[in-house]
């Protein structure tokens, strides 16, 4: 705890300067998230391969990591305050207002869809249309649907009270949302690479052992980290909850 | 460490009144009166902030936002002076065509320097101001302030009526009353 605690002892001057260096963080994180995603969406975007070079893709690939978040946000927060018994700290409240913002994230993600294929049709662009023609009848159509479905259908549940009110539905639903983010990422990647400009060099691709097992071990990773910090390491502020608690007689 | 916050340290402090509180309300109450009164309070040690407190007590304005401000520049002119160096004198490439002098493309990278450093430079500066590092043992009037209790200490000066400045305390709700002399506590 002495490691940990570094000397901390509740001054007001201390307390002053932890608010204002997490105001100034937040205030520099913000546009952060914004950027980070901007510019990854634009390694895709600046390329030429149809499906990738299209400017809807900062703004789609900024709701789209929102969206990722809450998802993996609210896998993680239904069974944590439960297991830890934090119904009161992390409320229904808490969880509906989460839903909210994933339907919206969602459903921008689903206009942004429907932008790149209505942009696709509307350019004239011959590969532009076939990359879009492929991603919904071709070979990995099933990806291209499970995507549609879990990110733009799926969350438009979340209209109704009940689901958003309801952790063990809203656990579920945040499954089907990390699902369908990783169909996009895949249709991304997969669709307009195994059939691009010349058909040549069309091929079929299937993931191997070596990136499975890669895959599996990102989840063995966060999981071995979020659980070490769970059990050892307070995981909700306890001087934020202090201090919206009132004293009574 | 810890040079500019050394006149706060409790280590060099011959002898205090301290106030222990359970409410914060009647805290805000009695460090009003005692403030009003003309008495210097020495801090306040609180489990979570208290908003206003600092006002009250006469905390200077933190300087964090200044080196935010600083570290933010520092980091902007590094991370351009980079940028060029590495693209218009050391290896220019021609990409597209595009010009070899400054573009909006480097705006990415100047800000992510600018976050990187104002981030980096104001945590830096948060532990050394408040003489946080790890290992180091807390300097702790009652184990319970970072608990549920709110902890007022004065410096007692020449001439000072303590006897009154005890008793406003109490009559503001302070719910315990101690003295620390040369490091040993007294309940009274």
């Amino acid at each position: 705890m002495v490691f940990f605690s570094m000397g901390w002892t509740g001054s007001t001057r201390t307390w002053a300067r932890y608010e204002l260096i997490s105001l100034i963080l937040a205030g520099l994180s913000t546009p952060l998230v914004l950027s980070v995603h901007t510019i990854v969406s634009t390694d895709f975007a600046t390329s030429v391969i149809p499906g990738w070079h299209t400017t809807i893709f900062p703004p789609y690939f900024v709701a789209g990591a929102i969206f990722s978040g809450f998802g993996m946000v609210a896998t993680l927060l239904v069974v944590a305050r439960k297991v830890m018994n934090y119904e009161n700290y992390i409320t229904i409240g808490h969880l509906d207002a989460m839903t909210k913002i994933i339907m919206v994230t969602g459903t921008i993600v689903g206009i942004a869809y429907l932008t790149e294929f209505f942009i696709a049709w509307y350019s004239g662009n011959i590969y532009e249309q076939y990359a879009f023609t492929n991603r919904m009848f071709g070979p990995y159509w099933w990806a291209y649907w499970s995507m549609m479905t879990c990110n733009l259908i799926a969350p438009q549940v979340f209209w109704f009270r009940w689901a958003r009110t309801t952790p063990w539905f809203i656990f579920i639903m945040s499954i089907v949302v990390n699902v369908g983010m990783w169909f996009e990422r895949f249709v991304i990647i997969v669709t307009s690479l195994h059939r691009d400009y010349l058909p040549s060099s069309w091929v079929m691709y299937s993931g191997s052992l070596t990136e499975i097992g890669l895959f599996l071990g990102t989840f063995g990773i966060f999981f071995t980290c979020f659980f070490l910090f769970a059990k050892f390491l307070p995981v909700i502020n306890m001087a934020e909850v202090k201090s919206i608690l009132r004293n009574r007689e | 460490m810890g040079i500019l916050d050394k006149k706060l340290s409790l280590r060099d402090r011959k002898k205090m009144l301290v106030g222990v509180w359970e409410d914060e309300d009647q805290l805000m109450a009695g460090a009003g009166a005692l403030a009003h009164a003309g008495i210097h309070i020495h801090d306040v040690y609180t489990p979570y902030p208290v908003h206003g407190l600092d006002r009250i007590i006469g905390a200077r304005r933190s300087k964090l936002a200044r080196i935010a401000f600083f570290c933010a520049v520092t980091g902007l002119t590094l991370m351009t002076t980079m940028i060029w160096y590495m693209y218009v004198h050391d290896w220019p490439m021609n990409i597209g065509n595009k010009p070899v002098r400054f573009t909006p493309s480097w705006a990415p990278v100047m800000f992510e320097g600018t976050v990187l450093c104002t981030a980096f430079g104001m945590s830096f500066f948060f532990f050394w101001r408040n003489r946080l590092v790890h290992g180091i043992k807390n300097e702790l009037l009652d184990i319970r302030q970072t608990d549920d209790r709110m902890i007022l200490t004065i410096e007692t000066t020449d001439g000072m009526d303590e006897k009154a400045v005890l008793d406003m305390m109490k009559n503001h709700g302070a719910v315990e009353l101690r003295e620390f002399h040369n490091g040993v506590q007294t309940v009274i």
